[in-house]
């Protein structure tokens, strides 16, 4: 071989590259290991990851997670530290990170003997008779009921971020800031199902595809109606979703129904306050779950399908004492109605259910494979 | 009347010379716009042709990079030729998306002198697009494999190989 390459062109090589790749190379010898490692440290200019999943499956031991890329459709497995990912509920994904809750570190968010002792406190003025009585639960089962899905304002890894979380009662939110030791409710509504953040504000998601604005940086933060619901809403067994397309700072949002797995698009008209429904994403993507929801261009991305739905289940009933009920997960043509496979026969467990996450080659150490875990706040 | 177009000549590290127009290779490669442009005080008042010593690059190589240059650079070369088939499929996005396909379906000495010379001669498409087909032979492959494919000896230490097991072998 005539000169091997510099390191520049290596990383400029390496960073074309999607994390099981780049991995491999950066394995190859002493030269390229250094190339992989400068690259990740300087991180900006490694090309956008496809999403993967990561899944548990229970013969591999409660340690052991699957990753499954998209781009090479192979299973990979690794080891995460404890406690167990098998033992946890994987609530969120942004970032490069994974948001779990566990059994050990969980803690209620009113109380701590764990009880839900503000459960009749109305969601808006303090008194609703109509709300069920109080419920008592213990601290395990309270995990179980208790989060929905939690959404990164941004990089944990940088220290300034806000985790925000959908939970129960009645799908309310809560945040806090990293470093905080208490979630800060938002007791103005209830009902949520997704979460956007864009230009500093959070965008909250009703059931009936309304949009609530928060400000999260104001101390007196009130939600803001940006999108009224719609007078003929999804039924109940349909659940929005919320992305955003950053081709045309548009947001699309999607209501995914569970037992027919059939989606409807809706284009969110900021300006107009409006929602339109569309049928076609055109070269758009859409990736769902209880990842914070993604929306590429099939164009950056070749090896994705244009015009498809990336699902995975995002139903809480799953926490309901129904773990091992079977997961809908798929890729959903917008153009034929037809969901297919992602991979068959299927390679994960029910439970905890599979997530999308787009790996972070930058926090790649250890095995860690880019998903740290932030567990969940006290 | 039209002024007639100027060439430059530029000399392989092998010293073969290979005539190129100078509008063409100036916005191809800064590096030899910057060679041109130091030249020019001098060319200003002779009608000698310049010849541009390249010592990095072999007249293989650059005979190559003057064929992908000629076909990207030269406008009169990438607007009018509808009717050929070898750089202008149906269905591609690009014109000459089938010609880089296969400028670059080469050899790895090849591609990688190709790299060199990209680099060398800052052309940046050149240089993207070899980049680019290395890293596709880098895809999908194993750590052997590409050792074999690209003549590389793995030089760890036994220290440093369980190190890099341990944190890698998960996509070995």
């Amino acid at each position: 071989m005539s000169g091997w390459l510099t390191e520049d062109v290596l990383m400029k090589i390496f960073a074309t590259l999607e994390v099981p790749d780049l991995v491999r190379v950066g394995s190859v010898c002493s030269s390229w290991l250094h190339a992989y490692n400068c690259l990740r440290k300087l991180g900006a200019s490694i090309q956008p990851q496809t999403p993967s999943l990561i899944y548990t499956n229970k013969s591999s031991g409660a340690t052991a997670a699957g990753f499954y890329s998209l781009v090479e459709n192979k299973p990979y497995t690794f080891t995460l530290p404890d406690p167990p990912i098998r033992s946890r509920y994987l609530i969120g994904s942004a970032y490069g990170w994974v948001v779990t809750t566990t059994r050990t570190h969980v803690k209620p968010i009113y109380d701590s003997i764990g009880a839900i002792h503000m459960y009749k406190y109305s969601r808006y003025t303090g008194t609703h008779s109509e709300l069920d009585p109080p419920s008592v639960l213990c601290l395990d089962k309270l995990r179980d009921y208790m989060f929905h899905k939690a959404f990164l304002s941004s990089d944990p890894s940088t220290g300034n971020y806000i985790v925000v979380l959908i939970h129960h009662p009645y799908w309310q939110i809560s945040f806090a800031r990293g470093g905080d030791e208490h979630w800060t409710w938002l007791p103005y509504h209830s009902c949520y199902t997704d979460c956007a953040f864009k230009d500093e504000l959070l965008y909250a998601l009703l059931v009936d595809g309304g949009i609530h604005a928060y400000n999260l940086y104001d101390p007196t933060v009130k939600p803001q109606v940006v999108i009224e619901g719609l007078k003929d809403p999804p039924d109940d067994d349909e659940y929005f979703s919320v992305s955003e397309d950053e081709s045309d700072s548009e947001v699309d949002i999607v209501p995914y129904r569970h037992y027919t797995t059939v989606f409807k698009v809706y284009r969110v008209n900021l300006t107009a306050m409006e929602l339109v429904e569309i049928s076609c994403l055109g070269d758009n993507i859409l990736f769902l779950g209880l990842n914070q929801s993604i929306c590429l261009c099939a164009k950056e991305y070749p090896q994705l399908k244009g015009n498809h739905v990336y699902f995975t289940d995002d139903d809480e009933y799953m926490s309901y004492g129904f773990k091992n009920k079977g997961r809908k997960m798929g890729v959903f043509n917008l153009g034929n109605k037809i969901s297919e496979k992602i991979v068959s026969p299927r390679i994960w467990s029910n439970w905890p259910a599979p997530i999308w996450i787009v790996p972070n080659p930058r926090k790649m150490n250890s095995a860690f494979l880019g998903c740290q875990i932030l567990s969940s706040y006290k | 009347m039209a002024s007639e177009k100027k060439v430059v000549f530029l000399r392989s590290s092998d010293g073969e010379a290979f005539e190129v127009s100078e509008e063409v290779i100036s916005a191809a490669s800064v590096t030899i716009k910057g060679m041109i442009d130091e030249e020019s005080p001098s060319r200003a008042d002779t009608a000698a042709t310049t010849t541009l010593a390249i010592p990095n690059v072999t007249a293989a190589t650059l005979s190559r990079v003057l064929h992908y240059v000629n076909k990207h650079f030269d406008a009169a070369a990438v607007v009018g030729r509808p009717d050929d088939y070898i750089f202008c499929a149906p269905g591609d996005e690009h014109p000459l998306a089938r010609f880089d396909d296969d400028f670059v379906d080469v050899d790895n000495d090849t591609l990688i002198d190709l790299v060199h010379a990209a680099e060398y001669l800052h052309i940046k498409k050149l240089f993207d697009l070899t980049c680019k087909a290395v890293a596709d032979k880098l895809k999908g492959r194993t750590i052997d494999q590409i050792r074999e494919t690209f003549g590389i000896v793995n030089d760890y230490t036994v220290e440093e190989e369980v190190e890099v097991y341990r944190e890698n072998s998960w996509a070995f």
